[in-house]
């Protein structure tokens, strides 16, 4: 082959290799996976520089084991205190209703719908109403056929869901209820003064002035005039054939506001909640009498046996700006992407790639490593209160102090607007099928204004000094094709 | 002569995973880790400078599996960047001498820095979590590192024990 066709040749191999590289094609990507087989061998020729820091790593994996128990405790109670602060605050909108507890495993970018885990031997059925404390969520959307005790939520934000509502004027207040009255659909477990009806369903553009915010359509009104008031669901008149909408009646939709966006006027609803991120226990509404047995805390998927022990092969990564390490068990051990890893009660990081026998793995402090956190800060009782603060993306590590820094977009913020920013420890929220909530990220200083802010989180022990993890397996039977 | 070459081979891929491997064990937990100068790809290029073109995409796939075992950047951005330094590098080298000391740490330099960029790319477009924010020039300080590396190493990297097979071309 002369010199021109076999330099052709190269630059053809290189930018087809340069594309792939780019938008990643999965039977490329598995074909050059056997290129990571010896690679295998290869990664015991570094066992002379494991051993030079064995001492050091031997101790902090100490320090973490000793400290597991009582973070493991902490996070019990955390997770409790989650699940109880998900319940409706509102005795009328618990009256005739069964409440089944369930935990958002897979949240929606796009706000359409999420995954919802709940104890297999509860009786949700599609059609029921989905609640988050006293704001509507949305409806089940069918059960997963795979899995037993999971199902898909459609969400009040996707565009083509609509539920019916009606307006309170400014001055009503659901407290004043008498709660013992109330049966839901029998009439609107609302008492303030109703000015109007609504349809509610898919998101609004933001104003202006407020272009973060998160906004819910309000469709065909029944009047013109309606400009403001508390917006609740209200289904009874549509829900002569239907027998789950009704148990939503009176549940929060959110404060209604009318703008111009573009001299377009815009009639909307600032919602209550982050449906993007701050979703994490809800409750599903069925009719009393139904059996509503609660998920354990961090069994079942997160039991003991499904976890395993892994080496990492290496401290540190030759790409520097990356905090990534190879972990020494792959899909044949049942290990899957997105699994997480951790030592003791804290997260270490999670699965980026699994292999057929080793994996790549992100630390905490890899950027572009997204989590979902949930806050404990102290509560205005002094005791723990529970905050959902949703997805958090690491930008990296600042090494000079070991901070980790994450990036956190809050569409709506979970504080009061005025006074100091809130310290806060960070564990892991509900959000993620593999990652179990409250293995502990680290302590940090919270702001209270929404928008998009970095944290800096400072870790309890630097979690990449450590060498052996556990890693989270997947049961053969819940492996998706 | 071709098991001699074969050993020769699998020694530069031990060697190159031993110093990736140092590279980033060094580099762990420091704030100097981006001054941290890319040991492997001074050997890498080191030896480019005295190899047969047609033994480049050799060199670049035993580079790749070397750091692949120690690294977790995907195979295929791996292989991609070896295969495009070291074809700059033989670009390069027709242009200016690389066995001298200063063209050597210029060259290498430079293309540490395209490499490290070339791989914070791949991973920016592969976590959109990052909103294509990832700074790509962000090696520089590792590009002057290993420059200097190069200028003072660099010929002892090309000499380690079991390489002199692959040292064939001709002045």
């Amino acid at each position: 082959m002369d010199v021109s066709r076999s330099r052709t040749l190269y630059l053809i191999i290189c930018l087809a290799l340069a594309a792939l590289s780019l938008r990643p094609e999965e039977r490329v990507e598995s074909a050059f996976e056997w290129l990571s087989v010896p690679s295998r061998v290869l990664g015991h020729l570094v066992l002379p520089l494991r051993w030079m820091s064995a001492r050091s790593v031997r101790a902090a994996e100490l320090r973490v084991v000793e400290q597991a128990p009582s973070e493991r405790e902490a996070s019990l109670a955390l997770l409790a205190a989650e699940r109880a602060f998900a319940l409706p605050t509102d005795a009328a909108l618990r009256a005739g209703r069964g409440l089944i507890q369930a935990q958002v495993v897979e949240p929606d970018p796009a706000l359409e719908t999420v995954v919802i885990r709940f104890s297999p031997e509860a009786a949700v059925e599609p059609g029921m109403p989905v609640a988050c404390r006293d704001t509507y969520v949305g409806r089940v959307l069918r059960l997963d056929p795979v899995v037993r005790g999971e199902a898909t939520v459609a969400l009040v934000t996707g565009g083509s869901f609509r539920v019916g509502a009606r307006v309170e004027a400014a001055s009503a207040s659901s407290e004043s209820v008498d709660a013992s009255s109330q049966k839901p659909g029998a009439k609107a477990p609302t008492t303030g003064a109703s000015s109007g009806d609504l349809v509610v369903g898919g998101l609004a553009p933001a104003p202006e002035d407020d272009s973060t915010g998160l906004f819910l359509a309000a469709h065909i009104p029944s009047a013109r005039s309606i400009e403001s008031g508390s917006v609740r669901v209200y289904e009874s008149d549509s829900a002569l054939v239907e027998p789950y909408p009704r148990l939503a009646d009176g549940y929060r939709l959110g404060e209604l506001a009318r703008y111009r966006v573009n001299a377009v006027p815009v009639l909307a609803l600032r919602a209550d909640i982050d449906y993007a991120s701050g979703l994490s226990q809800v409750v599903v509404l069925c009719p009393a009498g139904r059996p509503t047995p609660a998920p354990e805390l961090l069994q079942g998927r997160f039991d003991e046996e499904n976890w395993i022990d892994g080496e990492l092969v290496l401290d540190g990564d030759p790409s520097f700006w990356r905090e990534s390490r190879k972990l020494t068990k792959g899909r044949a051990h049942g290990v899957t992407d997105r699994s997480a890893i951790a030592l003791g009660a804290r997260l270490v990081g999670l699965v980026t790639h699994a292999g057929r026998w080793t994996s790549d793995i992100a630390l905490l402090g890899d950027p572009g490593l997204a989590i979902s956190v949930l806050a404990q800060v102290q509560g205005e009782s002094g005791g723990v209160r529970p905050v959902a603060l949703g997805r958090m993306v690491s930008v990296g590590r600042d090494r000079s102090d070991g901070t980790l820094l994450l990036r956190w977009d809050a569409a709506v913020s979970p504080f009061d607007a005025s006074g100091e920013p809130v310290d806060a420890v960070l564990f892991t929220g509900a959000g993620e099928r593999d990652v179990p909530p409250g293995l502990v990220i680290g302590s940090a200083r919270l702001p209270r204004q929404r928008g998009s802010v970095i944290l800096r989180v400072r870790t309890p022990d630097p979690v990449s000094a450590l060498r052996r993890v556990r890693v989270l397996c997947t049961p053969a039977a819940e492996l998706r094709p | 002569m071709i098991a001699l070459r074969a050993t020769a081979w699998l020694l530069f891929t031990v060697w190159a995973v031993w110093l990736f491997a140092l590279q980033g064990w060094l580099g762990a937990d420091t704030s100097l880790a981006r001054w941290m100068p890319d040991l492997g790809l001074v050997l890498v290029l080191s030896l480019v400078a005295q190899l047969e073109a047609r033994d480049a995409p050799l060199l670049a796939l035993c580079a790749a599996l070397a750091r692949i075992s120690v690294s977790a950047e995907p195979g295929v951005a791996l292989v991609a960047g070896f295969f495009g330094i070291i074809g700059l590098a033989l670009l390069a080298r027709s242009v200016v001498e690389l066995t001298g000391p200063l063209s050597r740490a210029i060259v290498c330099g430079f293309l540490v820095v395209v490499f490290d960029g070339w791989l914070i790319l791949v991973h920016g477009v592969r976590t959109p979590e990052l909103n294509g924010t990832a700074p790509i020039l962000v090696a520089w300080p590792a590009g002057i590192t290993s420059a200097v590396f190069a200028l003072v190493a660099g010929p002892v990297f090309a000499r380690l024990p079991g390489l002199t097979p692959l040292r064939r071309r001709r002045w």
